[in-house]
């Protein structure tokens, strides 16, 4: 039997038989749903505190009364509703010493805080209100504060014109807009949110996999190494062979974990979405296509074998994981780099800096498929970037096994990159 | 003469601008045991990983079985490393297959001689035991059944009792003794001269990555036409090294015993005379030269290399 075959073997079925793995297969999907959707909960449903607004306005008082009315008012859409669920605001009569008394309740926490509105505020564009909080970055009150203000504001001046206000939120309201995605002849109902969607999802889930499946190897190799079992592997299987063996066989595994996360995924967008689109709304969340799930498997086997190869290669510089933060610093940055262009890239799937980026096989996995998952990109851009990251492949197969080859052997200090560097050249 | 087992022809390594084994070539002969000795750095260990397939020559050639050195000759050598270690986490028989596997038995045969050698090490009731949990002892024997599971034809062995208890120094020593007339041949790598003594026909000594000595050990010793001489005694024999390292050297003092050199053209039976006049003697044995000072003698002539390059 070839020995690559048995170290393959070997690897794969530790991975599989042990129990962090069979756990991590099952329960992954519901920690990962738990990670999308326990934050959205929280904040949909926070009703936690209500802030107690304070607003001292100097021009007359009407646009401190219009706030008031504004946020007692029953809105339509969910985020006002929120809003106006969570916010009271109070109007206080301008004095010289209602600003003092303000702070004053501002720091007992009597008050979440206050506005204080300049008395050419509707006369001068340039004049300038002042929020005052305990906690600036209170989103909340400072999002309602803003809001009511500027309605109130441009109401006031709509006014002085002689317009009426009711008029022009009926202007407003009779704008609707509507997205279609068209594809292959078709047009359908496509809001954006779900490419959007499923683009993040899948980039956090290939990062997340990515790391935790390259770390994993790394372990598995420094392992080998502090163990001094390598030496022993070593006089029994060629170098290559024996990471090879290694990256195909934890790759297996992961693919396996991974192909079963699809799958539930795949038959919960088939059938668990069209229950849930009765409540939320045709059309918000059609079902994905299994298709895209085939671009997912192959995205994540490429982008696994290339980041495991690195990571191998990394763990056999070091005798501890401590030891790597140095070495590994570079593998995690090729990872960071696309999710920080992950944004831009979604926001704008075929500029050309979009469509280079994605290009770079270090990228692509990410890069690539939330592309595909947005804006599908001509097929020779997916063909081509798939060609990239093949022969990226073979090319990082071919460095990290030299590493490997001297790296496993070498005991006693850490290694500066530099130094690492000169064992790709050793014959 | 059968073809040898191992021969070394000329080779060199260097890692960088180290070069860590000069120029070696040797000859190991079937069915022996052979020596290579040498202090800390002398370039056992590299040697030793050119000939296990670890790490490659830069130049120079190595034979095996009486053919250039292939990947298929790993199957048949057995090696234990200097640095012991093993999976902490696999059980002994996971352990042993695997690594079994990779020197490419079959798994029947695999299995049958991992019963075999559970039982000739009375650990067979560990088989399911992860390492971790085993006692270092244990650990030791686990590690030299993996030496030898394959039943290859030649094993190396580097520092086969460093951290060994006396139990299990004595077992490997066993098992070695059985091996070579079972026709196997094996290589010791070790700077422990009495086990040398004990066991060795060959020996290769090293030093700073050259051969220094090499041979068969009788006639090393029956070469070196030093007159070594042991010495029991009572009484205080302080006046010897009087005498001046011209006439006798003292080579080993120990408190009733001394193991010394006579100088060029000291007869022994002179020497006697002296002693027996100072001391009660009590043994007056000629000797042959001990291997650690055929080594000393060895390493005084090398001229002073420089081991970079």
């Amino acid at each position: 039997m070839n020995k690559t075959f048995i170290v393959l073997k070997h690897e794969f079925l530790q991975k599989v038989r042990s129990k962090v793995f069979v756990i991590m297969t099952l329960v992954g999907p519901l920690l990962m749903g738990a990670l999308v959707f326990v934050p959205a909960y929280f904040s949909a449903t926070n009703t936690g505190d209500v802030r107690h607004l304070v607003v001292i306005d100097s021009t007359g008082g009407q646009l401190a009364q219009a706030m008031v009315a504004a946020s007692k008012d029953t809105a339509t859409d969910f985020f006002s509703k929120k809003f106006r669920k969570d916010v009271t605001i109070e109007a206080v009569a301008p004095s010289p010493t209602a600003m003092d008394s303000l702070s004053k309740l501002v720091e007992s926490k009597a008050i979440t805080g206050y506005m204080v509105i300049p008395a050419r505020a509707i006369a001068d564009s340039a004049s300038t209100a002042q929020i005052k909080l305990h906690n600036p970055s209170d989103f909340t009150s400072v999002t309602a504060l803003k809001d009511f203000y500027r309605d109130a504001v441009r109401d006031a001046k709509l006014r002085v014109r002689g317009i009426d206000p009711s008029s022009v939120s009926n202007v407003e309201s009779g704008v609707k807009v509507e997205t279609l995605k068209v594809e292959a002849g078709t047009e359908k109902k496509d809001n954006g949110g779900v490419g959007m969607v499923m683009a993040f999802l899948t980039a956090f889930i290939l990062y997340i996999s990515l790391i935790m499946y390259g770390t994993l190897i790394m372990n598995s190799v420094i392992e080998e190494k502090s163990t001094r079992i390598v030496e022993l592997l070593a006089s029994s299987v060629r170098p290559f062979e024996l990471l090879v063996g290694k990256v195909l066989g934890v790759a297996s595994a992961g693919l396996i974990q991974v192909g079963v996360w699809a799958l539930m995924l795949v038959l919960v967008t088939t059938f668990g979405l069209s229950a849930a689109s009765a409540f939320i709304g045709e059309g918000l969340l059609p079902s994905i296509s299994p298709f895209l799930f085939l671009y997912f498997i192959l995205f994540f086997v490429l982008g696994f074998l290339i980041y495991a190869t690195l990571y191998a290669a990394i763990g056999s510089t070091a005798e501890s994981a401590s030891d790597t933060q140095q070495v590994s610093m570079p593998v995690v940055m090729l990872l960071v780099i696309p999710i920080v262009l992950l944004q831009g890239v979604i926001e704008n799937p075929s500029a050309t800096k979009s469509v280079v980026m994605s290009l770079i096989p270090f990228f692509s996995p990410i890069l690539m498929l939330a592309r595909i998952f947005t804006e599908t990109p001509p097929f020779w851009q997916i063909a081509l970037s798939v060609v990239l990251m093949i022969g990226t492949f073979f090319g990082c197969l071919w460095v990290a096994s030299r590493i490997y080859r001297v790296g496993i052997l070498m005991y006693g200090k850490k290694f500066k990159l530099s130094e690492i560097a000169k064992w790709v050249r050793y014959t | 003469m059968s073809t040898p087992v191992l021969t070394l022809n000329a080779v060199t390594k260097s890692y960088g601008r180290q070069l860590a084994v000069n120029e070696v070539s040797f000859v190991v002969p079937q069915g022996s045991i052979f020596g290579l000795l040498g202090p800390n750095g002398a370039g056992k260990t590299s040697t030793i990983r050119m000939i296990t397939g670890i790490t490659m020559p830069d130049r120079g050639e190595i034979r095996l079985f009486g053919e250039p050195q292939n990947n298929d000759h790993q199957n048949q050598i057995g090696y234990m490393p200097e640095e012991r270690g093993l999976y902490r986490k696999l059980t002994v028989r996971a352990q042993l297959e695997y690594l079994g596997a990779l020197k490419g038995m079959a798994p029947a045969a695999l299995k049958e001689s991992i019963e075999k050698w559970l039982k000739r090490f009375e650990i067979k009731s560990w088989e399911k035991k992860k390492t971790s949990d085993l006692s270092k002892g244990m650990q030791q024997k686990v590690q030299f059944i993996l030496t030898l599971l394959h039943d290859p034809q030649l094993l190396v062995l580097d520092e086969p009792l460093s951290g060994l208890d006396p139990v299990n120094a004595e077992l490997i020593n066993e098992v070695i003794l059985e091996l070579r007339t079972a026709g196997k041949t094996i290589i010791l790598s070790t700077h422990r001269m009495e086990q040398v003594e004990q066991l060795c026909d060959e020996i290769a000594m090293m030093n700073n990555g050259k051969i220094v000595l090499a041979g068969k050990v009788r006639d090393l010793k029956a070469r070196s036409g030093r007159t070594i001489i042991s010495l029991r005694f009572s009484g205080d024999a302080s006046f010897l090294k009087r005498l001046g390292e011209s006439r006798v050297k003292v080579l080993e003092h120990m408190p009733n015993e001394i193991l010394m050199e006579l100088g060029a053209g000291e007869l022994p039976k002179d020497v006697l005379r002296l002693v027996s006049e100072q001391l009660d003697v009590q043994k007056w044995e000629i000797v042959e030269p001990p291997i650690k000072e055929l080594f000393l003698e060895a390493i005084a002539k090398q001229p002073e290399v420089t081991s970079t390059l």
